[in-house]
């Protein structure tokens, strides 16, 4: 992979994420889609494991350092290394472990790996804030709602991944990754 | 370039300190973080920023009255002057009081200066609390913590939680995150309202129990009416230049579970979302003058720009 080109987009994707969020949320149940995880996602079904594996910690640092985690009380923000990170190192982990009996060049598999991935990831954000809320990490965190909202945000990220998937595929030969698109018309060796 | 080799085996590591940096790392050892974030930050306001825009242009927060502009004007003209009657009432009781109590003679400076800077939401704070706004002000505007943020006319929007030198992170009031806030129903235009502690619901509303009173007269129970204006009155948690300042009005009210003689009441902003203002008022007040005992006196705002 050309790690330059996708900081380039991992950058943009980065932007959407923190300005569109809030935006595209629905209602105000908390659900809104994940564009780096559906960046991710692309990139865990292009990419070699280690390369997919990489790109989730980086992404996943990434969404650490960009959002932050409000205390109670209105007590302030804090940065925290890590949950992101984690959580998108075992959402990548499990895509990776499914892709391979998915057709990787259709939009609605990209979809689907999405959504089960987001599941993953945001079962393992609220394992870890769930966490440390019980070790009395005075965090602004309610499981419940979170475990809802994680759903929602599950679904939604993956019929944004589906929209994602026609435009990121084309974009494979920029970001380095196999062209899955190139045999439909390409000489096969 | 790292041979891929050695990139697989340094992976386990690097999961395992991500474990110990996320789970057990107490937070008053990540405050090194805070300055990666900040430029992190920085990074994509390029990106963020216009989307922002553009999506709270689409799609903006409203005002749950139609009118025109110069309605509009002349409601925040009155909504200003209200909120500084309210207050010099309300100082004017608190000082009264204390005179008394101390019987001796406070020599009170009258004017608190106030600067007030529009700055712009450029985007989402948190993806783990909705709602939660990242502004584009700072420390070089004169922001710190505790800085009171307004939407449109007076509507209290939400305090600064944290600052940088050019971004700061506010928490609305109807963000879950933001916790209990105290408030006055008021009942006419005096500072006689009955007081409340508003929750945040999650809905973009505010729900508490009213204070139980009973008319003096005729000893009937004064209950919360569905339209009345509901401030801010909660010298605790917000500084003295954000009292009375107006968090909505009453949308509900309800007896409370276990207690049918007092009422719970359901309090949404006057701005249909303040989660989707595109713009926020940042009221700054001269160092230590929040400690004062003085009524406000608010300057003409100045417009922030530039890039963060």
């Amino acid at each position: 992979m050309n790690w330059l080109a996708f900081a380039a987009v991992a950058w943009v994707f980065l932007g959407l994420e923190k300005g569109l969020r809030d935006a595209l949320e629905l209602g105000s149940t908390g659900a809104s889609p994940s564009f780096v995880f559906g960046l991710l996602t692309f990139i865990a079904i292009s990419a070699q494991s280690t390369t997919a594996l990489w790109a989730a910690i980086a992404l996943g640092l990434a969404m650490d350092l960009v959002f932050n985690v409000p205390l109670q009380g209105g007590a302030g923000t804090v940065n925290i290394p890590g949950p992101h990170a984690l959580a998108y190192v075992l959402g990548t982990q499990f895509i990776l472990s499914l892709r391979g009996v998915m057709v990787r060049r259709n939009p609605l598999s990209m979809g689907f790996l999405a959504l089960v991935g987001f599941l993953v990831c945001s079962a393992t954000l609220l394992a870890i804030f769930t966490t440390k809320a019980t070790l009395g990490v005075p965090i602004e965190w309610d499981a419940t709602r979170k475990l809802l909202e994680g759903l929602g945000s599950s679904l939604y990220t993956g019929v944004l991944a589906t929209l994602l998937g026609l435009v990121l595929i084309p974009l494979a030969p920029f970001l380095g990754l196999p062209s899955h698109q190139q045999r439909r018309f390409g000489r096969r060796a | 370039m790292i041979p891929p080799t050695h990139l697989r085996r340094i992976l386990p590591f690097t999961i395992g300190l991500l474990v110990i940096l996320a789970l057990f790392t107490p937070i008053r050892y990540l405050d090194w973080v805070g300055w990666f974030g900040s430029l992190s930050q920085r990074l994509v306001a390029p990106i963020s920023h216009p989307l922002s825009s553009l999506a709270r242009w689409l799609a903006p927060a409203g005002k749950r009255v139609a009118d025109d502009d110069a309605v509009r004007v002349l409601e925040e003209s009155l909504e200003e002057v209200k909120s500084q009657m309210l207050r010099e009432m309300q100082e004017n009781a608190r000082l009264q009081r204390l005179i008394d109590e101390l019987n001796v003679v406070v020599s009170v400076n009258p004017k608190q200066a106030i600067r007030q800077v529009y700055a712009p939401v450029y985007g989402s704070a948190s993806d783990m609390a909705s709602g939660v706004l990242s502004v584009r002000a700072g420390r070089r505007e004169g922001v710190e913590q505790n800085t009171v943020a307004t939407a449109m006319g007076l509507q209290l929007l939400g305090k600064v939680v944290s600052v940088t030198d050019r971004t700061c992170t506010v928490v609305p009031i109807t963000a879950k995150a933001s916790g209990q806030v105290g408030a006055m129903v008021m009942l006419d235009n005096s500072t006689n309202g009955l007081f409340c502690r508003l929750e945040p619901t999650g809905n973009g509303t505010l729900r508490g129990q009213a204070e139980h009173r009973r008319n003096n007269a005729t000893a009937a129970p004064i209950e919360p009416v569905i339209g009345q204006a509901v401030r801010l009155s909660d010298t605790d948690r917000w500084p003295r230049s954000a009292q009375m300042l107006i968090i909505g009005t009453v949308e509900a009210v309800e007896p409370a579970p276990g207690q049918p003689l007092r009422s719970v009441i359901t309090v949404r902003p006057t701005v249909a979302d303040l989660t989707r203002v595109s713009e926020v008022l940042l009221r700054i007040s001269a160092p230590g003058e929040d400690s004062k005992p003085s009524s406000a006196v608010a300057a003409p705002p100045s417009r922030q720009g530039g890039t963060p």
